[in-house]
């Protein structure tokens, strides 16, 4: 909705498919950014429907490196949504330099699933005698991880590792991922009955953590009503972007938006709050905090900002603290909890603000 | 969880506060049911707020609920099964309760919504807590010492000053506005609402102490005329002599004789019974006709007994010798608890001297008396001349000058003639007659006023026996006129009468407001003045009863300057002169703040024009003028958030706080020229074009919208 608001100011369409900065000024590149994820929101919000709050987030995580965990319940639409994230964004890279990366993979996650099962695995290969790497389902630009609390906590190590680092050990073989690997995980939030559910230290590796819930009566007559119509869409329709157009964003994006020291500050000092906070057993990490910064930055972007305010804290925070909190007893919602912490911080943040204008 | 906690403690101060109001005019049940209901209120409201019902709701439904509950009370009053079923006492207790326990309850939680969502209005409940808490003993502090009696009677009982006690009231007050205080979040409130409660408590104070002091001495001046001039003025005094009011027997406070203030305390060396077991304390004597009352003598000779003036030296009086029939000389120390205006003492003083304040936080002043007591018995008295040998004959002539009326003589001869033979010539039992006449003929009231030409003749000779109302002063001009009619010297003094019995033994006695007298008196030879008391035997007003025995020791105590374990403040301290120096200025000094205010206030508002291109004036401006028209922005939310929230009525400023994140947050000035200024200009337009006329003028004289403007 509000990438739909911003195109009025956006009019450059790059057709350039250079990952590398092509020598643009700063508003350029950051213009270019936008109207690629204005373009894959709208194509993602045809095929989605009644999920813009989603789709936001979700985009917002590609952009900023990061992974989301979508908690929902059967039927809710995340495969659609994972899909067709995946499939929006075009290979534009030669065909022998793809190697054997795909558009989109999904996994389904089962107590009995090993490791190698996601992976990857090396087989011999009695024509010439020689191991022969038969990557994963890993190996993609999207990845949805169907599940992932159902599968032993070995196979989720081996995802998250495959997160943090972006490569995958095989063999002692250390295998790069694609630049643009992005999982979206899913669990349902109801039936835990036989599950691994993912611990405090595990969630940390995921960006965001959105709860979904179901959807506004005219979005669900819509997705009847359009249902047809989606299936029949080609696979060329999809593509709306290019990978490189989506690297490139990234780039910009973290390069080029504006973090100000009070904005540092603002963040370390809801870290603090946090982990004084009686209710909260456990604080966030540093690491949620570097996690933080691309996410704010590109909800800065996505506003067509090129500098981080209050209200991209005020937005992305939440969103991203709130999983990471271990609360103690008594204390339920991490949300709230956040929100009180931010408080002060805002407060401080507001007045420091009017302080230091000219 | 810590929102109930503080709702809980509120209520329990709150309940407190409540006891110590409803103490004097509800019964058990009401204090409990009040207490219960403020209780209740203050965690339902607190229940309201988090529930985020609107303010008008929530308050609405109090007033409802306690309308419901008053008029479930009047099922008590309106039917007779209630008090069939539980008796009479039971149902008075239920009604009693559910009538305060609905009021308690709509009034709390009233308060307690409004300071929670304004809490500039917390000032406000402490304030009322505050005085609520020091109203019962408001009393005390406006001259009745040791009110409320409930509270004093028992500390007394066991043993304390109840001043100590009253201090710890104040004390304990102290530290519950001081809590409640911090229940503010920030320092700024908590200092603002400081200075309102300082602000109003001081504004309270001024006008009550002076009150008090004022309005005390036409009080104490006693119930006889207090004469509003000194005599050396009385050509100015004759000159208005027409006036009816001025010059009529009527009394200007008639109820003073109701007020029960303690005016001084009297120490006697020696016991001593008066002549008709009351003390007399003169301080004004009324010889001289003047065509329609008797007032203060002018002339040169006549009431030189009667001394007005607090002595500086030791002063002897000419007053009745040493050797004076019937009557004994006794030494008191007099310390006065108010400012009275005139010296009193026993009559008749022959002997002033100064004396050191025994107790200067307590008295205002105090003086030593001897004074030549009559204490004889009527016997003492009778058989002896009227006037004096020594008087010149315009000395006579001015002690027994009367209206030109034939009625009084006829009435006086009526009187006489009552007498038997033997006592025919005798003034004393002449005197008496009269006394016996009046007390069997006039009512004491308080009621009737006479303000005609010849007030006392209107009083004696009204159209029928029935209008024979009147008071001390009343009675004591017609005895005198009588007297003087009948050739025999009379006057009327003005002062205290106090019964002898109220000393219970002891040798310290208190002198009241309420004791406030005129009396005749009538001179003899041998004796001197002696007072005659005439008490009518119909009464309309019952005497006050003495019931502040423990007080007149204590009191008598200190005058005597033994009582070293009563409470003793030295002279005002600096600290407190300054501050009450500094309390008398405070509207000069809230002037000078709204001034100030306004000030920074239109300062704030032009700056803008000086630098059209900056954001900050500009930004500021419009804080400013939202913060007029009420739109602030809460504690801990964004600019963002708050601009979007006022963006609903003034889109510009939107523009405006997204201009100065831009300037601040990324560093980089790209504002155009005048932009900044203009987006002000919009938002102001705006927000006016969005409020009705009645909020645009508020805002327009609010004094201080920067204050909120963060």
């Amino acid at each position: 909705m509000v990438v739909g608001q911003m195109n009025n100011q956006q009019q450059i369409v790059s057709s350039s498919t250079d990952v590398t900065d092509n020598g643009s000024s700063s508003e350029d590149q950051l213009a270019e950014a936008h109207d690629v994820l204005r373009r894959m929101f709208q194509h993602i919000s045809s095929v989605v429907i009644g999920r813009d709050d989603v789709i936001e987030l979700v985009l917002i995580a590609l952009v900023a490196d990061g992974h989301v965990l979508l908690e929902d319940y059967p039927g809710s639409g995340k495969t659609t949504l994972a899909k067709a994230l995946g499939q929006s964004i075009l290979d534009d890279r030669a065909e022998d330099a793809r190697g054997v990366v795909e558009r989109f993979r999904r996994i389904q996650f089962t107590p009995d699933l090993l490791p190698s099962d996601i992976t990857g695995t090396s087989i011999f290969e009695p024509a010439n005698g020689t191991l022969r790497f038969v990557p994963g389902p890993i190996f993609a630009h999207v990845v949805l991880a169907d599940e992932i609390n159902r599968t032993s906590p070995k196979v989720q190590s081996a995802l998250l590792e495959a997160m943090g680092e972006k490569q995958v050990t095989v063999d002692d073989g250390t295998r790069l991922l694609d630049e643009l690997f992005f999982v979206i995980a899913t669990q349902n939030p109801l039936d835990l009955a036989g599950t691994y559910p993912l611990p405090v230290a595990q969630l940390d590796r995921f960006l965001f953590k959105i709860r979904m819930s179901h959807i506004s009566r005219d979005s669900e007559l819509d997705v009847l009503r359009t249902v047809q119509q989606r299936r029949e869409q080609t696979d060329e329709a999809n593509q709306c972007v290019s990978r490189s157009e989506v690297l490139r964003a990234r780039h910009a994006t973290h390069r080029l938006v504006h973090i100000h020291p009070l904005i540092h500050e603002a963040l370390v000092d809801t870290a603090t709050q946090l982990r004084n906070d009686r209710r909260v057993y456990q604080g966030v990490s540093t690491r949620s905090l570097v996690l933080a910064l691309p996410a704010l930055q590109t909800r800065a972007m996505l506003y067509g900002r090129d500098y981080v305010d209050a209200s991209d804290l005020e937005y992305v925070l939440p969103r991203v603290f709130a999983h990471r909190l271990a609360l103690g007893v008594g204390a339920v919602d991490a949300d709230l909890v956040v929100e009180d912490a931010m408080r002060p911080v805002l407060e401080r943040l507001a007045r420091a603000v009017l302080k230091q204008g000219s | 969880m810590r929102a109930f906690r503080t709702a809980f403690a509120y209520g329990l101060m709150m309940a407190g506060a409540w006891v110590a109001v409803s103490w004097d005019f509800a019964l058990f049940s009401g204090m409990v049911a009040g207490g219960g209901a403020v209780m209740v209120a203050s965690i339902g409201a607190t229940i309201a707020y988090r529930a985020r019902l609107r303010l008008w709701l929530a308050i609405v439904t109090s007033w409802l609920v306690g309308l419901g509950v008053l008029g479930l009370a009047e099922i008590f009053v309106r039917f007779s099964w209630p008090a069939e079923v539980l008796g009479l006492q039971e149902s008075l207790f239920w009604l009693d309760g559910l009538r305060t326990g609905g009021t308690a309850f709509a009034l709390a939680f009233t308060l307690r919504t409004l300071s929670l969502h304004y809490r500039a209005l917390l000032a406000v409940e402490i304030v009322v807590i505050a005085a609520a808490v020091a109203a019962p003993v408001m009393a005390h502090r406006d001259g009745m010492i040791a009110r409320p009696l409930w509270l004093a009677d028992w500390f007394w009982q066991q043993g304390w000053d109840p001043v100590y006690a009253f201090l710890g009231l104040g004390v304990v007050g102290m530290f519950l506005v001081a809590g409640a205080l911090s229940q503010a979040r920030r320092t700024s409130q908590t200092l603002l609402a400081l200075l309102v409660v300082l602000l109003v408590a001081g504004v309270l104070t001024i006008p009550l102490h002076s009150r008090s002091a004022d309005q005390l001495l036409p009080q104490v001046g006693g119930g006889g005329q207090q004469p509003q001039q000194v005599p050396g003025k009385d050509g100015e005094n004759a000159s208005k002599r027409p006036s009816t009011s001025e010059d009529s027997l009527q009394n200007k406070d008639n109820q003073s004789g109701q007020s029960q203030r303690p005016v001084a305390v009297v120490v006697f060396h020696k016991d001593v019974e008066p002549f008709g077991g009351v003390y007399y304390f003169r301080h004004a004597a009324f010889s001289q006709f003047n065509g329609v009352r008797l007032v203060e003598s002018t002339h040169s000779e006549a009431d030189l007994d009667v001394v007005w003036r607090f002595p500086t030296r030791k002063r002897v009086i000419p007053g009745p010798p040493d050797y004076a029939l019937g009557r004994e000389k006794v030494a008191m120390d007099v310390a006065l608890l108010t400012e009275h205006q005139r010296l009193f003492a026993l009559t008749d003083a022959v002997e002033l001297e100064p004396m050191a304040n025994p107790s200067p936080g307590r008295f205002y002043r105090a003086y030593r008396v001897v004074s030549s007591v009559p204490s004889g018995a009527v016997d003492d008295f009778l058989f002896q001349q009227a006037g004096s040998e020594k008087w010149s004959e315009e000395l006579w002539a001015h002690y027994t000058r009367v209206p030109e009326d034939p009625r009084y003589i006829e009435l006086a001869t009526r009187i006489d003639a009552t007498l038997r033979d033997e006592f025919r010539e005798d003034p004393m039992a002449r005197a008496l007659s009269v006394k016996q006449y009046l007390e069997e003929t006039t009512i004491y009231s308080f009621k009737q006023k006479y303000t005609g030409d010849d007030p006392t003749a209107e009083f004696l000779f009204g159209s029928s026996a029935e209008d024979r109302k009147g008071y001390c002063v009343h009675i004591a001009h017609a005895a005198a006129t009588l007297l003087r009619t009948l050739n025999i010297p009379a006057r009327v003094s003005a002062g205290y009468a106090v019964a002898s019995e109220n000393l219970r033994g002891g040798s310290a006695l208190l002198v009241k407001s309420g004791d406030a007298h005129a009396w005749v008196e009538i001179h003899l030879s041998d004796s001197g003045w002696v007072p005659i008391e005439i008490v009518p035997t119909r009464k309309e007003v019952e005497p006050a009863s003495f019931d502040e025995e423990d007080l007149q020791r204590l009191l008598g105590e200190m005058a005597r300057g033994e009582g070293k374990s009563g409470w003793e403040p030295a002279e005002p301290s600096p600290l407190v002169i300054w501050l009450k120096r500094w309390l008398k200025r405070t509207p000069w000094l809230l002037g000078l703040l709204v001034l100030g205010a306004y000030g920074v206030t239109w300062y704030r508002r032009w700056r803008p024009l000086l630098t059209p291109a900056a954001v900050r004036p500009a930004y500021r401006a419009c804080l400013d003028r939202l913060a007029a028209a009420g739109i602030v922005r809460e504690y801990g939310e964004s600019r963002e958030r708050f601009a979007l929230r006022v963006s609903r009525q003034a889109p510009s400023f939107l523009a405006l706080t997204e201009q100065l994140n831009r300037e601040v947050l990324r560093g980089a000035s790209t504002v155009l020229p005048k932009r900044a200024y203009r987006l002000g200009v919009s938002t102001v337009r705006e927000l006016a074009s969005g409020l009705p006329w009645w909020r645009r003028i508020g805002a327009l004289v609010h004094p201080a919208p920067w204050w909120w403007a963060k």
